[in-house]
């Protein structure tokens, strides 16, 4: 089973963004259970959603507390939330930003990798510069750092999920896709 | 066809499929969603319901037994605070024989203010009259509604389907949608006897006095257990056309097991998992999940814990003075039963923990 935990502020799309992951895996066939926070959001405070994938029937119904992997829409939570906690051994964090994987630090047993999601959302119109919308951006990149799935159920689930301009979402997140895949931008273990 | 769906919309959409003709509802998280997505259907013209904005949730209970009466098929859905509030009005839907349907979040009293599971709003009302069902995920959430429109309407009692906050209702599963035509074969549109209409008037709800208030409670009485035959014979006709499987209650690895633990709703599939675990350890475990608590299926019970060794009954909720109420239900199902096991409880969970 694969566990994610995916980080932002309310507001910033880590709601609909998990769920074009969890559409993604569930379009492959896979068990799927995907709920947010359990919490009141309110826009710019912080928020976590949770995904769940199996081959087979998913029974826990609990918060997960030791994912797998980790996504991070804001590295300026990094102040304030400790986004590491309880990841797996080797597993991913996931960070939308402009620096390289190796300006991070966890103290934690963990591999990093950046993406310039703000950057990639508004070159394909998504947003503003103070407020861009990278969730589309965000679940191509991990899609493309996994490996585990195809681009094409990622763009079929944007499709499905997005309210507004559908087709510069999929561009954004086949650019980011296919940044992380061929290392275009840089991915690092650092420990 | 299969979709991933919340528990919250999986109710809209058994609502949209079961051919609702009334829905009068005030908004409480975490239903919210459940209203919002059916306001949206009947704006746009995908369910022809009438759908009527209340005050309260005191007035959208009065709205349904108004509407019930007539003889339309109602819905309204409701959680914590909200359903005390409707307090009053459930024993009314109830004792006027009004197949009303309602879903109920199960969501924890305040104070202290908190949204998360906890079935004491739900479980305060045991005694209104009101069938109550707990389900375990988006799935069943769907096709307890469509089910208890049917065994309510036979049974002329209300149905309350309850389901844990968050851990279902904004939960993202896959859910089989049946076709639309399937479920009209399974519910048909709704056709009542005495319905109230201008055309042919008489009196609803007049004095009863002492020689036969007895007789009318000894009915619904005899209704809710009467009830139980109906459920199982709808759960068969279900399953015969969906091909899923329900009942009063579900047993996880019971056949050879000597220690059980007894949950509802979402802790039962937790449950199930931990029974997996244990059994790796060389314990002998089951899971036992009442799924119905009103009317409360003793007899299933019984059957399910004779010859076990020990019975643990897992409750998020709590009787202040007393104990977990499952718990105080099974001890009163098994009292003066032989070959039972010993049966203790733990209350957990309160609040969403």
């Amino acid at each position: 089973m694969l566990e994610l935990r995916v980080h932002g502020r309310g507001g910033q799309g880590v709601v609909v963004g998990s769920a074009i992951l969890g559409k993604a895996y569930f379009i492959e066939n896979k068990s799927v259970q995907f709920f947010p926070e359990f919490g009141v959001e309110r826009r710019g405070s912080p928020v976590q959603a949770f995904l769940r994938v199996s081959e087979d029937k998913i029974r826990c119904n609990y918060s997960i507390s030791e994912p797998d992997n980790i996504i991070l829409f804001d590295e300026s939570l990094l102040n304030s939330v400790d986004i590491a906690k309880g990841i797996k051994n080797n597993g991913w964090i996931l960070i939308n930003s402009k620096k390289r994987p190796e300006c991070f630090h966890f103290d934690a047993n963990c591999r990093v990798a950046t993406i310039d999601a703000d950057g990639i959302s508004l070159a394909n119109g998504l947003g503003t510069e103070t407020a861009p919308i990278i969730n589309a951006a965000m679940t191509g990149a991990f899609a493309g750092l996994l490996g585990d799935l195809p681009v094409e159920s990622i763009a079929a689930a944007i499709h499905s999920s997005v309210p507004a301009r559908p087709d510069k979402n999929e561009a954004a997140a086949r650019e980011a896709f296919y940044k992380i895949k061929f290392g275009a931008i840089k991915q690092k273990a650092v420990v | 066809m299969r979709q991933l769906m919340t528990g919250n919309y999986a109710a809209s959409y058994a609502v949209k499929y079961a051919g609702v003709q009334v829905i009068a509802a005030y908004p409480i998280t975490p239903q919210t969603q459940i209203v919002e997505k059916l306001s949206e259907m009947c704006a746009a013209g995908e369910l022809k319901a009438r759908y009527i904005n209340v005050e309260s949730e005191h007035s959208a209970m009065a709205a349904c037994i108004g509407a019930s009466s007539t003889g339309a098929r109602v819905f309204t859905a409701t959680s914590s605070q909200g359903l005390a509030y409707m307090h009053e009005l459930l024993h009314w839907a109830s004792r006027a024989r009004l197949p009303v349907v309602m879903t109920n979040v199960n969501r924890a009293m305040a104070p202290g203010w908190n949204v998360w599971a906890d079935q004491n709003d739900s479980l305060s009302q045991r005694d209104t009259g009101w069938m109550q069902i707990y389900c375990k995920s988006a799935q069943e959430v769907f096709d307890s509604i469509l089910m208890a429109y049917k065994i309510s309407e036979k049974v002329l009692l209300p149905t309350m389907i309850n389901y844990d906050a968050f851990f279902t209702s904004h939960t993202e599963e896959p859910v089989d949608i049946p076709d639309a035509e399937k479920v009209r074969d399974f519910l048909p549109g709704l056709r009542r006897g005495r319905i109230m209409d201008v055309d042919d008037p008489c009196a609803f709800g007049t004095l009863v006095a002492q020689d036969t208030y007895t007789e009318f409670q000894y009915k619904i009485q005899e209704s809710m257990q009467d009830a139980k035959k109906v459920i199982t014979e709808t759960c068969a006709e279900f399953k015969s056309i969906f091909n899923r499987e329900y009942a009063l209650t579900e047993e996880y690895k019971m056949s050879d097991a000597d220690e059980v633990i007894i949950a509802t709703s979402t802790m039962f599939e937790t449950a199930s998992v931990a029974v997996d675990e244990l059994r790796k350890k060389g314990s002998k475990t089951g899971a036992l999940r009442i799924r119905y608590f009103r009317p409360f299926p003793s007899e299933d019970i019984i059957r399910a814990l004779s010859g076990k060794k020990r019975a643990l009954v897992l409750d998020r909720n709590i009787s202040f003075g007393a104990q977990g109420i499952f718990c105080q239900e099974v001890l009163a199902a098994a009292g003066g039963k032989g070959n039972m096991p010993a049966i203790s409880g733990v209350v957990l969970g309160l609040g969403g923990r």
